[in-house]
């Protein structure tokens, strides 16, 4: 249920990546003992047939996401790693993961290219970003492990704030010219 | 840990799998530095950065010790506290490698600086060290090919020579430069290959010399890279080094019989650090056995090859192999490799200390 939750935000989330150069705060994240969606311009909210509708009146093609499955009654986070695809090959790719506990830890990982939704293989090249995160779920008191794999959209910046960046970086280089 | 002896020169280098940076005792309590790597086993808030932490072990006072500090090249297993090293050591001189003087490179990087992210990319030092060369007294030296960085004359001949990189490959260096993407910058910002501007150093003290390879890597053309660095040590007729930094981590692209038969003694000791990052592992057991072909002098900070990943959660280790094909853990053992010899031995006798997880590198196999 979580892969599809999120599979389908990411896509709204890249819709709406593309249309704005302002940062903006997506994705989603472990909180007290949850998994949270975060979108500027979405909302959760749960209907009276327990399906969760996570995003709504988006701009773009995509207008709603609907999850089909009851939610999970409790997500417990086990691990998640922030990392960036190291190779590309037709089946496959490897990426490199460090530890988002502050332990240091570094992991490489191999995937099949299936593992990443149909949405972000277009994505999937060297130095892409990506999010590895471990659960388990429990639902109807049985407890089952599970895992999210995604690419991190993220959104150009703008002309100014690059011109920015490079008006500062000359002033601090400038000389060596 | 005691400090050298004023008569005594030492080489350490420090590595903690994925980094590397040198600290040599060039006599009578100076010091240069080259690059910079964190120890990935202290804790941050205790101060992490390799060459400071080994500074505060023997009692060194970097602001009265480091004479010289040298960035070889802007790649992330070189320059991670670099900025640390420049504000502890206020007085010293800096040499950069040419890349930073180019206004194409600025503008290539600005992209990659901006936005959210752009802490992730390993670009935040460059913005650290900006601002620590703004704030010194004394402005950065471009090192180039046979530019002399530091030199002094009392009591014993020192001088620190940059041996690359060939205006040639400078030139290089920003057509690679101007050709990374702009547009798209949703990923990790691309490397820019052949390590063009890397800067290998001669360090000589009175009769000892000192080869450190930095990343430098060997092109066909005998303008670029290591060829064009051989070429050079030939014609001004140079004697040959007893100390070798092996360059870019053993790797087969850093090698070439000539910098062993016109640059080096026979047998010479061989230093280096492990480079691993994501399926790259260097040096291989193929890349030893070319080094241990060569001499039986040989030390690394620590091993390049990684482990299977066992986390203590089952329910981690479970969903793992279920996902991937494959986990490692990506080794991240820090050691030190020291040698010191004595100024006045004739011939110069190394003392060889290895510390943390340094072995032997026929150990490494």
């Amino acid at each position: 249920m979580i892969e599809t939750l999120v599979e389908e935000a990411s896509m709204v989330g890249a819709a709406e990546s593309r249309r704005s150069e302002a940062p903006q705060s997506f994705g989603w994240r472990f909180v007290d003992n949850g998994l949270r969606i975060e979108h500027p311009t979405a909302s959760a909210a749960s209907q009276a047939d327990g399906t969760q509708v996570v995003a709504q009146k988006l701009p773009g093609r995509v207008t709603s996401a609907k999850v089909r499955q009851k939610p999970a009654e409790e997500v417990k986070p086990k691990a998640k790693w922030l990392g960036h695809v190291t190779s590309v090959s037709e089946d496959g790719f490897a990426a490199t993961f460090v530890s988002d506990a502050g332990d240091r830890k570094a992991i490489v990982a191999e995937f099949d290219i299936e593992e990443v939704s149909k949405d972000d293989r277009p994505l999937l090249r060297v130095g892409a970003q990506l999010v590895w995160a471990i659960f388990t779920e429990r639902r109807r008191g049985t407890i089952e492990n599970g895992s999210v794999l995604y690419i991190r959209r993220i959104p150009a910046p703008s002309r100014e704030a690059v011109a920015l960046t490079q008006k500062k970086l000359d002033d601090w280089f400038g000389a060596l010219e | 840990m005691n400090p050298p002896d004023p008569d005594e020169i030492e080489v350490s280098i420090f590595g903690p799998g994925f980094g590397e940076a040198l600290a040599v005792h060039m006599g009578h309590g100076e010091w240069l530095t080259v690059d910079s790597c964190r120890n990935l086993a202290a804790k941050p808030e205790a101060g992490d950065n390799a060459l400071l932490e080994y500074f505060d072990h023997i009692g060194v006072d970097p602001s009265q010790a480091v004479k010289l500090i040298v960035v070889t090249h802007w790649h992330d297993d070189h320059i991670e506290g670099i900025s640390d090293i420049l504000r502890a050591a206020p007085p010293a001189h800096v040499a950069v490698t040419a890349a930073l003087g180019s206004k194409d490179f600025r503008a290539a990087i600005s992209p990659w600086l901006t936005g959210p992210g752009a802490e992730k990319k390993g670009l935040k030092e460059l913005e650290r060290f900006g601002r620590a060369i703004q704030s010194r007294a004394i402005f950065p030296k471009i090192a180039c090919i046979d530019k002399v960085l530091f030199e002094r004359n009392a009591i014993v001949r020192k001088e620190v020579r940059a041996l690359s990189p060939s205006d040639a490959s400078v030139l290089a260096c920003i057509a690679d430069l101007v050709q990374i993407p702009r547009e798209d910058v949703s990923g990790r910002m691309p490397a820019v290959h052949g390590n063009h501007t890397s800067v290998v150093l001669s360090v000589v003290v009175g009769d000892r010399k000192i080869l450190l390879g930095a990343d430098l890597e060997v092109r066909s053309s005998r303008q670029h890279g290591w060829l064009a660095t051989v070429d050079s040590h030939t014609q001004a007729e140079r004697s040959r080094y007893s100390v070798f930094k092996s360059s870019h981590h053993g790797s087969p692209n850093g090698d070439h019989p000539e910098i062993w038969d016109k640059m080096l003694v026979d047998r010479p000791n061989v230093i280096l650090a492990p480079f691993v990052n994501g399926s790259v592992m260097r040096p291989q057991d193929s890349d030893i056995g070319r080094i241990l072909s060569r001499t039986d002098k040989a030390w690394i900070t620590a091993t390049p090859k990684g482990a299977k990943y066992k986390p203590s959660n089952r329910a981690v280790i479970r969903e793992m192999e279920e996902k991937a094909r494959r986990v490692q853990e990506v080794p991240r053992g820090y050691g030190h490799v020291r040698l010191r010899g004595k100024l006045q031995d004739d011939p110069c006798q190394w003392e060889v200390a290895t510390f943390g997880q340094a072995m032997e590198l026929r150990n490494a196999v």
